[in-house]
């Protein structure tokens, strides 16, 4: 019964790429004696690449060739094809998220790593990614504590908060270890949003100007305040706030914490006499304010399961998980990537005219995506959209329904059910698209069976799976336990962000 | 005392009920509480029980014994469309102490069964009470999605019988009676604390009393608080097509 | 052998001695289900007349199952100290009973004697004997083992700590194994029944276990109840278990269907004695229960009680540390209720402490049966007064894998307390140590908290 599903990793930082493969082994836990509970029953990372500068074109523009090429060396020296991957994701993090053709390199990267390779970036995702590669979450769950992790990176501080083992939040600063460069002992580059903050702590730093090291470890200090803000353990003020990629809020008092990232690296070396500036960035004295920060005076320190690579083992290993064990699908529609998430609440579920109204709603709310503007997986605002293209009809946007379902449904409730999906989806099927239904609750076969009696095609119904609006979910193939690999890719992490 | 109502006590499931007071670290126990049912964290008095853990203990122990020793009402076979009939125990106690007798259908209900049942049908299915009686509160979420099921793959039920006093053999005496291909047996399963509801699915490829038990599959667990009835009828839908597309059941099909 | 009596103006005979054993024996539904108990109350006292008047000699000489045909017979009998057997041979029953409960015996007469007789003989005696008896003749009957501690000791009173789970799932596991140690259960063993005999799964219970007595330092022993071929090749592989548990019955083949021979329990107690990580030389646990026979056709149309005293004769052979009966887990068609379940816990623990076996029991019950948890405490309340060396602690006496109920984390320490006795010294120390007791033996505010063991090193 047990298999096993290989698993790539790779991501695309700020200053540094990698690439890992694991393994991730599944089972039927049931016992023979119940229906079916296929589970994830261990993960183990057989191959770690190299780490590689991520080599770009221009200050706006990735080499996506180059990208493609140091890829492609590290499934030859793994001795991987792509056709043998079975799961995994590209994750696109930090400054290099917001370069011009991020999105597009995204996605090649994806098609070309493997058939069902997901495609992800989101600053919030990225943080919670980079939490699991820490071991973070599994802490937090074993000890019963609220413990964060803070992955510090060359553009970003990724923070993810996890209580009792469940995400509490997730949220990232403009802080990073390159956000000033420093050549020749002189300021090379100094980040917009760093000069700012510089600014409002009256710390007075020029492009040019020679690099003052007292100065730089203000700066260095006033970056690790923001940080100790960003885990509750002193009040947030204006620079928290103004530092934040998107809106948060800060969380209540962590009892423990780790740093991953690749500043992680850089913790615990006195600067002394070398040279303070041996990445031609602020990276040492970042790690160097670290250490002599609040951050690990006032919680237990934690040492990471992975440092600079926690993003990338977080996205090779803990982004898929596995639909319920009794669904229904159409096996020749899969897989499916990047559907957005159509959200149905549990009134609407119960009432069909509701049900198909949201639908239209919400296809109609996410028109303007597909012309382009804002909010997939991939791109940062501004840039081109993950999926589709502005030619294509607006109904033609894959979606996938998402909704609670029932604990304990009656025969009815699925009939009911099964027919508002096939009314409100009617236009989206006569464009070619199949009907997919994502339901938490267990009862996705009897779903499934109901839909087939109409539709006997081109459709998907699993469950086991929670995604709400915003949300993008890729569904794979079937594996040989019939249970299809699936990755929920959320953009906004909120404490009480449950539907509205 | 006032009008009011006593808090129910099964209310907070055992997963939620936490009576420590001042826990070295209450959010560690109640979150360690969330992997398992086990009745922890229930605190004490002296070194007896708390009392609300064990009232709440008390009621679901009464939820167990209720759905054992409680009998089908007269008229459940009727009143459902199903075939009414009986094993060899004449009541609850010879039930309970003959298990052999309750694999054995009564000469009454042979006779009716022989008379009234599909011959020969593709998928045979039977209810029965079991050790749960109230188990067959699942019968009207689980088998209309076991008719949809089979009508998808083609495959139509026949009169359904009903056997009081049931045990899981009873299979393999209604089986050779009626030339059945496979049967689905529908039975209350033995109750757990609190789980009186529970309900079995036993499944065999032409079933009879040289079969050894191996040759039955079982989906158990089915009750509102385990696999819902209505997806455990959707399974065993395709469970069924699949003993009869290999003329196997049990540990011989392949999974 | 006189196999007649007259009683009340009605003569009552009988075929064999294996028929005067099943009609002598107290009312119990699994012999009337095998067809083999008195037809009426009357006809079982009768029997128990003939009993009384049998040698012990004769019930050595008709064993249930021929010695020629069953392996299980053959141990049981060759077994037996020659010496000690000559002298009680031609002792009735009834002698045999009033030396057991005579004041001049003491806890090494009681050893001595038992070394002497076949498990058809014990279960003769206590046929004879009522409640009460059964009672004050086990608290003779003082038997001791050791693996890393010494369970058994006057003055002290053990539990096995039985963390189940439905899915096995470590975390689940490790919560209900965290209470009852809160509970002060758990010195006899940690020992799981696993809902996955698989070898992985087993290994990865193990050292879950290993390690965590390890780092909380308790003095105690551990095992997964799997299969013990899967338990010995986990062993072999290097999976730390102090014990090797195996069911067993009465019969060579009862012990077939559970797969075993006793070449096999032989290789197993070698194999744990070399590679386990026990100080010994007790390492085997067994459990038995009436009925098990029966149910699996391997009675040989004996009654459930004498096949249950040969289980307690074969267990002998491999020196248990402990024996457990599960009295009650079976159903009703074999210990219909509570007065059934409560007469066979405590003649199994007469049964096997006379055997000069570590007992202890999992008293117990299923929900189809007429029995509840003030019969269960009842009885742990009477195995305590006989000495029981250990029994089952699980949280709040609900099982949520095997299905039943039995006795709670909680009736550990209130039967402690009510008998004055503590856990096995190095445990109890343990207990202190982790500030669950103060220095007079008062709970403390720790004491049931299982969040004590989160967060260790503070904040």
């Amino acid at each position: 019964m047990r298999e096993t599903l290989l698993s790539v990793g790779i991501d695309v930082g700020t200053t540094t790429s990698h690439v890992v493969f694991s393994r991730i082994a599944i089972d039927d836990l049931s016992g023979g004696f119940t229906v079916p509970r296929i589970e994830i029953v261990g993960k183990e990372v057989f191959y770690y690449g190299k780490v590689h500068f991520t080599p770009l074109l221009s200050p706006t523009r990735i080499d996506a060739g180059a990208l493609r090429e140091l890829v492609a060396t590290e499934y030859e020296r793994a001795g991987i094809r792509p056709e043998d991957v079975d799961t995994g994701a590209v994750i696109i993090t930090g400054e290099t998220a917001r370069k011009d053709n991020a999105d597009e390199v995204l996605h090649a990267m994806a098609s070309f790593a493997g058939d069902f390779v997901v495609a992800t970036a989101g600053p919030a995702l990225e943080s919670v990614i980079a939490a699991r590669g820490a071991g973070i979450d599994e802490l937090s769950k074993q000890r019963g504590i609220r413990a964060a992790n803070i992955d510090v990176g060359g553009g970003t501080s990724n923070i993810a908060v996890f209580a009792g083992g469940e995400l509490e939040s997730a949220s990232c600063l403009d802080i990073g270890g390159r956000l000033l460069r420093v050549s020749d002992r002189s300021v090379a580059y100094i980040a917009e949003k760093l000069a700012l903050l510089a600014a409002a702590e009256g710390i007075d730093v020029r492009v040019g100007e020679r690099a003052d090291l007292p100065k730089l470890k203000r700066l260095a200090d006033a970056m690790v305040r923001v940080l100790e803000m960003s885990v509750g353990l002193v009040p947030a003020t204006d620079s928290y706030f103004a530092m934040l990629t998107e809106p948060a809020t800060p969380p209540g008092a962590i009892q423990a914490l780790s740093i991953s990232g690749g500043v992680a690296d850089l913790l615990g070396q006195p600067l002394g006499g070398q040279d303070p500036f041996p990445f031609g960035d602020v990276g040492l004295l970042l790690a160097e304010a670290i250490d002599r920060s609040q951050l690990f005076s006032q919680v237990e320190r934690i040492s990471p399961k992975q440092t600079i690579r926690a993003t990338v083992v977080g996205a090779g290993m803990h982004l898929t998980e596995l639909s319920g064990s009794t669904i229904e699908y159409d096996p020749t529609v899969l897989p499916l990537k990047n559907l957005s998430v159509v959200r149905i609440s549990e009134a609407e579920q119960a009432d069909d005219e509701a049900l198909i109204a949201a639908v239209q709603t919400k296809l109609a709310l996410y028109a303007p995506n597909v012309a382009g503007s804002s909010n997939t997986p991939g791109p940062r605002p501004g840039s081109s959209p993950g999926t589709g293209s502005a030619s294509m009809p607006v109904n033609s946007q894959p979606v996938a329904i998402s909704f609670p379902g029932y604990s304990n449904p009656t025969f009815e409730q699925v009939q009911q059910l099964a027919g508002a999906l096939i009314a409100a989806t009617e236009q989206l099927r006569a464009d070619g698209n199949p009907l997919v239904a994502v339901v938490e609750e267990d009862m996705a076969k009897a779903l499934g069976q109901a839909i087939r009696a109409s539709l006997r095609e081109g459709f998907v119904s699993i469950d086991g799976v929670h995604a709400k609006d915003g949300d993008y979910i890729d569904i794979g193939k079937p594996t040989a336990a019939g249970v299809l690999p699936v990755a929920v890719k959320t953009l906004v992490f909120e404490k009480n962000g449950e539907e509205s | 005392m006032s009008l009011e109502q006593v808090p129910d006590v099964t209310a907070v499931s055992t997963k939620d009920e936490f009576h420590v007071p001042n826990a070295h670290n209450e959010p560690g126990y109640r979150a360690m509480k969330q992997y398992t049912v086990a009745r922890i964290g229930v605190w004490r008095a002296g070194p007896r029980y708390n009392t609300w853990s064990q009232l709440h203990f008390r009621a679901d122990h009464a939820t167990a014994q209720d759905a054992v020793f409680t009998d089908v009402p007269d008229g459940y076979a009727e009143e459902n469309g199903f075939m009414p009939g009986q094993s060899q125990c004449a009541n609850k106690e010879v039930y309970l102490t003959r298990p052999d007798l309750g694999r054995k259908l009564d000469e009454e209900s042979k006779a009716r069964f022989d008379a009234t049942l599909t011959k020969s049908a593709p998928v045979t299915v039977v209810v029965g009470d079991g050790l749960s009686t109230s188990a067959l509160v699942n019968i009207p979420k689980i088998l209309p999605a076991l008719k949809l099921g089979l009508a998808g793959y083609g495959i139509e039920l026949g009169p359904i019988p009903f056997v009081k006093y049931c045990r899981v053999g009873i299979m393999d005496d209604l089986g050779p009676l009626i030339d059945a291909n496979v049967v689905c047996l529908l039975v209350g399963e033995r109750p757990g604390l609190a789980t009186g509801e529970s309900m079995s699915a036993y499944m065999a490829y032409r079933p009879n009393r040289e079969r050894p038990e191996s040759w039955r599959t079982v989906v158990s667990n089915i009750h509102a608080g385990g696999t819902p009835p209505v997806e455990a009828g959707a399974h065993v839908a395709s469970l069924l097509k699949r003993m009869l597309d290999e003329q196997l059941s049990g540990v011989e099909l392949s999974l | 052998m006189k196999l007649k009596t007259t009683l009340l103006g009605k003569t009552y005979g009988f075929g064999s001695v294996k028929e005067v054993l099943a009609k002598a024996n107290e009312p119990k539904s699994g012999d009337e289900l095998a067809g083999v108990a008195a037809a009426s109350v009357q006809e079982r006292v009768a029997a128990k007349v003939v009993l009384a008047n049998m040698a012990v000699g004769d019930l050595r000489n008709n064993p249930v199952v021929p010695y020629e045909d069953d392996e299980v017979t053959r141990v049981i009998q060759d077994d037996v100290d020659e010496e000690v057997y000559r002298e009680i041979a031609n002792w009735t029953i009834a002698e045999l009973r009033e030396y057991i409960l005579s004041e001049d015996v003491g806890t090494q007469e009681i050893r001595t004697l038992g070394r002497g007789l076949t498990s058809e003989v014990i279960a003769g005696a206590t046929k004879l004997m009522s409640n009460l008896d059964l009672i004050l003749g086990a608290k003779k009957a003082v038997v001791t083992a050791h693996c890393n501690t010494t369970v058994g000791a006057e003055g002290t009173f053990a539990t096995r700590l039985q963390p189940n789970h439905p899915t096995d799932d470590p975390d689940g596991v490790k919560a209900a194994l965290m209470e009852g140690l809160a509970y002060g259960v758990g010195d006899a063993v940690i020992g799981l029944n696993p809902v996955d005999d698989s070898l992985a799964s087993v290994a990865r219970l193990l050292h879950m276990f290993a390690d965590f007595t390890e780092q909380w330092k308790i003095p105690t022993q551990n095992c997964v109840l799997a299969h013990v071929t899967t338990q010995m090749e986990a062993i072999k592989q290097g999976a730390p278990s102090d014990l090797i548990f195996q069911s067993i019955a009465g019969s060579q083949k009862g012990n077939e269907a559970f797969g075993i021979t006793g070449a096999m329990l032989a290789e197993a107690q070698a194999l744990v004695l070399e590679m386990g990580t026990s100080e010994g030389p007790n390492v085997m646990y067994f459990e038995t229960g009436q009925g098990s026979e029966l149910s699996s056709d391997a009675h040989c149309g004996a009654d459930q009680l004498t096949m249950e005293a040969r289980c307690y004769g074969f267990a002998k052979r491999f020196s248990p540390f402990l024996v457990n009966t599960v009295v009650g887990f079976i159903g009703p068609e074999y210990l219909y209720d509570s007065k059934q379940v409560t007469r066979a816990g405590l003649e199994d623990h007469f049964m096997g402490k006379l055997t000069g076996i570590s007992m202890g029991c999992d008293a117990c019950y299923t929900n189809h049966m007429k029995a509840d948890q003030n019969d269960i405490e009842n009885l742990s309340v009477l195995l305590v007064a006989a000495g029981c060396n250990y029994v089952m602690g699980i949280p709040h006496g609900d099982d949520i894998m095997l299905m039943y109920q039995c006795t709670g984390y909680h009736e550990a320490e209130s039967l402690r307390q009510l008998f004055g006795k503590t856990a096995i010294p190095e445990f109890e120390q343990w207990m202190k140590d982790m500030g669950l007791i103060d220095g007079q033996r008062k709970l403390t505010e720790r004491f049931g908290d299982a969040s004590i063991f989160l967060e260790r090193s503070g904040k």
